[in-house]
């Protein structure tokens, strides 16, 4: 498994202005690093723009990019032979079998024709579709043409892959796969992935790194182990009497928010267990839910007002 | 909707590829290769060999009794030079299935975009498909050429005449490539204009027979009026089968009770006998040469307006036949000689071809990746 010490991508003062004079992106800063990194945004946000920089496809009015150590202006080429591409839309022929698809794809990414063989009965085998792989794509179900998609990119062993919207229609046990599958080629296979969704609740389960942009700018940009170690919270909710037991709470040092009709207490250690459970007791409140919750990742950037300990820089 | 596949992930790992990568001249070539395939319907399912090999048939067949004519010492059945317009029918049905094939797919199913994110540039793309679909069309249009050529070499007795027969096999390879070259460049550039296949093969089929009718109405127009011509010549007074005739010019046959053809070409300067109607020829002994004859060849050739010169203009195999028409000043043709409107006819050729080529890379810069 190869380890790269470099970042994996790295943007500096990234500008997209399109001939319209629509700005995609203005004076991005990235840094990415090799693991699964979730590149979040809403709809519109440049993530698109940013993967088309990224391949080399189109020039950024300003600001430098370099992918896997290449330059993506100067070498395009070299940085597409090397990067895997799954795009959000359906891009899969109907009438072609999986393998033919696949090897045919291989070639295009420069293997030759026996490796590209090879390689895809391979890519279509890791993703899943051993079995399936001389019908027709056609008669496909959504989940498995998703796992095409990932498969065509896949072929030829990529650096990186860059996934875009990854799990687009697909049921919540066909996303659990598809998420899990690419955990496993980010884990296990040593390639760097980089998962761009809106999405975050989904992929913040299989991210290393997390990286959100909005409006061309860069939101936040966290390390998820360092989210998590700041995340364990007591979710606690009451039928009455809440204002109470925050003052009680908070007057015994305990860090607490009010979030809907529950008080997160942040768990800094084993007292505030007991701490909750006797303050509930002394004010004889009616305790309707006690829970041991980790917050999503859409309330650390959506919370960003509040003073919380919630982040820590990449 | 759809529950994930019940395959099961058989845990052998991953092994990196470590094989040597090839560069973008190779994958364009691979490119290549998988568009001509296309061509032909290989790699594809049996419908879409239909076409393809219908319009290969087709084409063999008057190669086929070209071959047998040569080999009974006839003329030929179809002149080479003319297998490219006399067939152009079958050829505009191969390039309207053939395209959509090779373009409209890639189109209507999205798939450019993993195209466009590997190593190959956006021309690449539009390249390999033209340098596919035009040697696909080449091969199958070079097809009767080839045949008859080779049929005809077969059956030479001497080399002078296959030295003739290369001469006379020449407009069939003009004709063949540079119909082929625009065929294929107006082709792909309709079927890269739609993502509907149906529609791409309709619309190169009423492209190109909407421009045939206006162009046999514009090469009909205003009606073809007839020159008449005179040349006086000396030729041979004897009939060279039977020296002993002499004097009797006019009982040999052959033009209109004149001499034979042979003889009226070689002596006659611009009397084209075997192609210009000969309406009569007149003749005395000439005085002062004993053994020949003066004679007078009334002959006529057809005028045509300026607007059925221009007829050839509105369709692209027109355009080639009358290039070819001015180029080798052949009178064998539906089609007037378009002189002097000849460059114009060459202008438009390559004017298609250049042009059309341009627009097609155009079309695939605009294409979006994501």
């Amino acid at each position: 498994m190869s380890v790269i010490e470099q970042p994996i991508i790295e943007a500096k003062s990234l500008t997209m202005r399109y001939p319209g004079g629509v700005t995609a992106l203005s004076d991005l800063e990235l840094s990415v690093q090799p693991g699964i990194t979730g590149l979040v945004g809403a709809n519109g946000a440049g993530k698109s723009t940013l993967i088309k920089i990224l391949l080399g496809l189109i020039t950024p009015s300003s600001g430098q990019v370099r992918v896997l150590g290449l330059d993506a202006q100067e070498q395009g080429p070299e940085i597409r032979a090397r990067v895997g591409y799954m795009p959000e839309h359906d891009c899969l022929p109907a009438d072609v079998s999986a393998t033919e698809f696949v090897t045919h794809l291989g070639r295009m990414s420069g293997l030759p024709p026996t490796a590209a063989k090879e390689q895809a009965a391979e890519a279509l085998r890791h993703v899943g579709l051993h079995e399936e792989r001389y019908r027709q794509i056609g008669t496909f179900s959504t989940g498995m043409k998703q796992r095409v998609k990932l498969a065509q990119a896949l072929v030829g062993n990529p650096g990186l892959l860059l996934l875009d919207e990854p799990t687009n229609g697909l049921d919540p046990s066909g996303r659990d796969a598809m998420l899990a599958l690419i955990r496993r080629i980010g884990s296990e296979f040593g390639i760097a992935v980089v998962v761009a969704s809106h999405l975050l609740s989904e992929i913040e389960r299989i991210c290393d790194h997390l990286v959100a942009i909005d409006g061309g700018k860069l939101l936040r940009a966290a390390s998820l182990d360092s989210m998590t170690q700041a995340l364990p919270w007591l979710a606690i909710e009451v039928d009455e009497g809440s204002e109470p037991l925050r003052a009680r709470l908070e007057g015994a040092g305990l860090t607490v928010s009010l979030q809907g009709r529950a008080l997160l207490v942040r768990l800094d250690g084993d007292p505030v267990f007991d701490t909750v459970r006797d303050t509930i007791a002394d004010l004889d409140l009616p305790l309707t839910r006690l829970e041991h919750r980790r917050h999503h990742v859409e309330e650390l950037f959506e919370r960003r007002e509040l003073d919380e300990p919630t982040e820590a820089k990449l | 909707m759809s529950t994930p596949t019940t395959s099961v992930i058989h845990d052998i790992g991953y092994k990196p590829y470590t094989g040597p990568r090839l560069g973008r001249g190779q994958i364009l070539r691979a490119l290549y290769v998988h568009g001509l395939r296309a061509v032909f319907g290989f790699g594809r399912g049996p419908k879409a060999k239909i076409v393809p090999w219908f319009v290969t048939l087709v084409m063999v067949i008057p190669a086929a009794l070209n071959v047998y004519a040569s080999s009974e010492n006839k003329p030929l059945i179809l002149d080479y030079s003319l297998m490219g317009v006399r067939m152009m029918l079958f050829t505009v049905l191969l390039v309207a299935v053939s395209a959509p094939e090779l373009v409209t797919r890639d189109l209507r199913h999205h798939t450019l975009p993993l195209y466009f994110s590997r190593p190959l540039r956006r021309g690449d793309y539009p390249l390999a498909k033209l340098l596919a679909l035009f040697t696909g069309v080449l091969a199958v249009t070079l097809l009767p050429v080839l045949i008859t050529y080779l049929g005809q070499v077969a059956s030479s007795t001497s080399g002078h005449m296959i030295w003739l027969d290369t001469r006379a096999a020449f407009p069939g390879l003009f004709v063949s490539v540079l119909q082929s070259a625009v065929l294929s460049v107006l082709a792909l550039l309709l079927a890269a204009s739609t993502s509907r296949r149906v529609i791409a093969t309709g619309l190169i089929a009423i492209f190109f027979l909407v421009t045939l009718a206006i162009s046999q109405v514009m090469a009909n127009a205003l009606g073809t009026s007839w020159k008449t011509h005179q040349e006086s010549c000396v030729v041979p007074a004897l009939d060279p089968n039977a020296p002993n005739l002499s004097g009797n010019l006019f009982g040999v046959g052959g033009g209109v009770n004149g001499p034979p053809d042979f003889v009226i070409n070689q002596y006659c300067q611009g009397v084209n006998a075997r192609e210009y109607g000969i309406d009569n020829v007149t003749g005395v002994k000439d005085p002062n040469k004993p053994g020949y004859a003066d004679i007078t060849v009334t002959y006529e050739t057809p005028v045509y307006s300026a607007i059925a010169k221009a007829g050839g203009l509105a369709n692209p195999v027109y355009v080639v036949e009358g290039l070819r028409i001015w180029v080798f000043n052949a009178t064998d043709s539906d089609l007037p000689n378009p002189s002097p409107l000849g460059p114009l006819y060459g202008a438009e050729a390559a004017l298609i071809v250049l042009g059309g080529s341009a627009g097609l890379f155009l079309r695939y810069r605009k294409v979006s990746v994501s």
